[in-house]
């Protein structure tokens, strides 16, 4: 104890790892696998710059500069993937980003147990299905006989599938989105909404709040550090769009609207085994997320109080 | 109690630590057992059958080790294959088979090269750069020594006809991997087909003509109600040229017309054929959903009975359409359809110069690696396969188990050209006849399925395409589709690095812009006048030299 109250710096760090030997050594495991499945193989990330060949290896492969940097810009569909992988991101920021917050919420006011429960078992549900059966039944739903049609043409609409129609392509993939991930997606914030104190509530009640002042006044902004860290780290992602999903429904007449960098560089990249030029792209990708993340983080420290870091 | 919950966190982390060098010791044990086998192992279990004379009698014991994808639901590995357990019987050499997870062959390749462990033999996928590449890369043998040292019956097949001997080598003589190599030409594996019950219902004719494939499908349409006239699976196989293929184009493959290479999208018969696929597409003709349909649903369109054609099936999905077409509809008669021809009475073997007919080398390549110690009992190993005895081995499988020879000549019709050429005088007697574990599976199982485990695996053999029990609906489509020939179709190309370093930089781009327009030009989002437009568009891209170098890899194969 008394070396705490006046710690000389690395003795410090030495009595606290003498104290705490036990968490220590469970940390050096956490560190150990991230230092050696995150940190060893980025050095591979150098093949961006290189014509790497299977055969020859990492090291041996010749240096070739920005080459794989220059075709990728200089491609007639650049402007087009940028824009689309873009523009998914933000639409389904939009959209996709608020529907587990309204679904946590909305189950949050749900006072029978039992329907709660359902429900909650019931939206978790999409998420555990194997993307290729979601995207056969998308495909299935939106075909021109499909179900969706079937029902819009109840409305007087033309039967049209839709996956053939480039404009149709964002909806269907963000709306489908939400389906997949909404129930899981409100878990953590379920959880966020446990952490509120009952007597938050009970003091509000007294001062006469109705169920909308409450939720307005006590339960967003218990739940706003969660839902802004998220938003943070959703932030990070802004040039990924996953290419399984892309893949399984585009065809080259929606290309237009759903050529991603992801399935663009599937095309190009994986199909001819040019795994220097795939990297180059995603070190590229990389870099443009981190620096999205930073800049959300900074806005979001200056502006309110939570951040990662 | 603080001292007990300070034990077991430290309990806690050692098991964690523990587990986790266990996982790691787990893995890299099966790595070891994967790939740390040499040819120089011995093992004194192996039962070799060889006599001393036999010219296998010194590997009594070698094992090798062989990259293999495989995949079956009859068998669990080719261990379980009886033509394997057959070489092991009379070779006495021992291989081990490694077989990457089905789905993933090409992740497992490029990874088992990437690692630098190569086992004795490679099954090769596609080398990145081709095969040339990986014997400079140092990965597989050259082979040319080896097969002329200790490879005779391969040396045989190769002088066969000079045809063979072309398409085994690479431009510079290189050979790099034994294939698989069919002595005569194949027929024709894809085409059309029609529903012969739907045209008898409507009094209709096997259509010949374009104009009568419209008459038909309009019928269909119109009178017989029938959802999808034609379907249109414009990427599967590669092969839907049967309608473009009679303008002279392609969907989407290099054509050679008469040592010129030229492309096919681009060819001016390629507008004829975009403006019959859009007429038809307004009509209703054609599967309103071709562009987003899927294998599983296309088949399901056929067999349901939605659909009245369809542009291009394989000859080995009959048996399973009419095993569950007849379920559904009783009546279900699907049949081969000629490709078309543009006018009454044109001559199909002189009209229509795109079929889908291979070439006598198929690829397949079986390569041996650097790494292997024993190259010698491997290059004999393989080679048994070329032989009289190797012919029989893996097209028919064990003598009295899977098959008998009885009297009686082989029917042409199932591919007397293809035996190997010391079998000649024999089935001019006699021929093979299937046993019913072939024909008649106990197990239940149908006879393309029991070649899994009854006949050799599909790779580096000289091989009889002709040699599974087939219905006669098979042999029909290949009568039918095999009239087309196959002059504009490009033999098998050796590619140069730089060759494959052009096409790996314009390919993909030209393919994105061509199969968009295509199908805009075909539902109409793009006006059929925009068609020079987008020839001057690709021309941008570079199809050019994309060309030159197929041309320069055609002259050279003309040269070799």
């Amino acid at each position: 104890m008394k070396d705490m109250t006046k710690p000389r710096k690395g003795n410090y760090i030495l009595l606290d790892i003498k104290r705490n030997k036990y968490i220590y050594i469970m940390l050096l495991v956490v560190v150990a696998w991230y230092v050696i499945f995150c940190y060893v193989p980025m050095y591979g990330a150098i093949i961006a710059f290189k014509d790497y060949s299977i055969g020859r290896g990492i090291f041996n492969s010749p240096w070739v500069g920005f080459k794989h940097f220059d075709s990728f810009f200089s491609d007639i569909n650049f402007m087009r993937v940028v824009r689309n992988t873009f523009l998914i991101n933000i639409y389904d920021i939009l959209w996709g980003f608020p529907a587990p917050i309204i679904m946590a919420l909305l189950l949050n006011e749900v006072r029978n147990q039992y329907f709660k429960k359902t429900i909650q078992t019931l939206s978790y549900l999409p998420y555990f299905i194997s993307m290729v059966v979601v995207c056969g039944i998308i495909v299935d739903f939106t075909s021109t006989n499909g179900i969706i049609n079937q029902l819009l043409s109840n409305f007087g609409f033309e039967k049209v599938n839709l996956l053939s129609k480039s404009e149709f392509f964002r909806t269907v993939y963000i709306s489908s989105g939400i389906w997949q991930n909404v129930g899981w997606g409100s878990i953590i914030y379920l959880a966020a909404l446990t952490n509120i104190s009952p007597e938050l509530y009970e003091s509000a009640v007294i001062d006469g709040a109705g169920r909308w002042k409450q939720l307005i006044h006590i339960t967003l902004p218990g739940i706003a550090s969660t839902i802004i860290v998220l938003l943070i780290l959703r932030m990070g992602s802004i040039m990924s769009v996953g290419f399984e999903k892309i893949i399984l429904l585009y065809n080259p007449l929606t290309y237009e609207t759903a050529d991603v960098i992801a399935s663009y560089v599937y095309r190009k990249g994986l199909l001819n085994a040019d795994y220097s030029y795939s990297t180059a792209i995603g070190l590229m990708n990389s870099v443009i997320n981190f620096l999205f993340l930073v800049v959300s983080n900074w806005l979001s420290r200056r502006y309110t109080e939570s951040s990662l870091w | 109690m603080k001292r007990q919950s300070k034990y077991i966190c430290f309990i806690l982390a050692l098991l964690m630590i523990l587990s986790f060098t266990a996982c790691g010791n787990d893995k890299e044990g099966t790595a070891a057992d994967k790939t740390g086998t040499t040819a120089s192992d011995t093992t004194n279990e192996t039962t070799a059958g060889s006599s001393e004379d036999s010219p296998f009698a010194k590997f009594k014991g070698v094992k090798l080790t062989y990259w293999h994808p495989f995949s079956s639901s009859y068998i669990k590995s080719l261990d379980e294959n009886i033509v394997m357990q057959e070489m092991e019987k009379i070779t006495g050499i021992k291989v081990e088979f490694i077989t990457p997870p089905a789905g993933q062959e090409d992740e497992a390749f490029n990874l088992m090269i990437a690692s630098g462990d190569y086992p004795d033999l490679i099954n090769s996928r596609a080398y990145r750069g081709g095969g040339i590449k990986a014997v400079e890369d140092g990965v597989y043998l050259k082979l040319n020594d080896l097969i002329a040292q200790y490879a005779p019956n391969y040396t045989a097949v190769m002088e066969i006809n000079p045809d063979i001997a072309r398409q085994v080598k690479e431009d510079d003589g290189t050979i790099w991997s034994f294939k698989s190599i069919q002595i005569a030409e194949e027929p024709s594996w894809a085409g059309p087909v029609i529903r012969k019950d739907y045209l008898d219902k409507l009094g209709l004719q096997m259509p010949e003509t374009i104009e009568e494939w419209h008459t038909v499908l309009t019928a269909f349409k119109e009178k017989g109600n029938v959802e999808t006239p034609m379907l249109l699976p414009l990427g599967r196989f590669y092969a839907c040229d049967a309608f473009a293929g009679t303008y002279g184009a392609s969907t989407g493959e290099f054509l050679n017309k008469d040592g010129t290479v030229v492309y096919g999208p681009i060819e001016p018969g390629f507008k004829d054929f975009l403006a019959l696929m859009h007429q038809w597409y307004e009509e209703g003709l054609i599967d309103k959903d071709f562009v987003t349909r899927d294998d599983k649903s296309l088949d399901a369109q056929i067999t349901s009975g939605k659909a009245g054609a369809c542009a291009v099936t394989f000859y080995g999905s009959f048996s399973s359409y009419d095993m569950a077409g007849k379920a559904t509809d009783p009546n279900f008669n699907l049949v081969p359809a000629p490709y078309p021809v543009l006018n009454k009475g044109d001559d199909v073997s002189k009209a229509l110069h795109i079929g889908n007919k291979n070439w006598y080398s198929k690829g397949c390549d079986l390569a041996i690696s650097t790494k292997c110690q024993n190259v010698e009992a491997a290059v004999k190993w393989i080679d048994y396969r070329y032989s009289a005895e190797g012919f029989m081995l893996f097209n028919y499988g064990v003598e009295g188990v899977t098959y008998n020879w009885v009297e009686g000549p082989l029917d042409p019709k199932y591919g007397s050209a293809f035996f190997h050429p010391e079998l000649q005088e024999k089935i001019k007697t006699m021929h093979p006849e299937y046993t019913d574990l072939m024909v008649n599976n106990p197990d239940g199982v149908d006879t393309n399925t029991a070649a899994d485990k009854y006949k050799g695996p599909y790779v580096a053999q000289l091989r009889n395409p002709l040699s599974f029990a087939l219905s006669d609906a098979v042999y029909e489509a290949m009568d039918v589709w095999s009239k087309p020939g196959k002059d504009y179709i490009l033999p098998p190309l050796s590619v140069t690095s730089e060759e494959a370093q052009v096409e790996g930089d314009y390919m993909s781009q030209i393919t994105t812009y061509k199969d968009e327009m295509m199908m805009k030009f075909i539902i109409g989002a793009e006006p059929l006048s925009n068609f020079e437009k987008y020839v001057e568009q690709i021309k941008k891209l570079n199809i050019d030299k994309v060309i030159k170098a197929r041309q320069d890899q055609l002259n050279r194969y003309l040269n070799r």
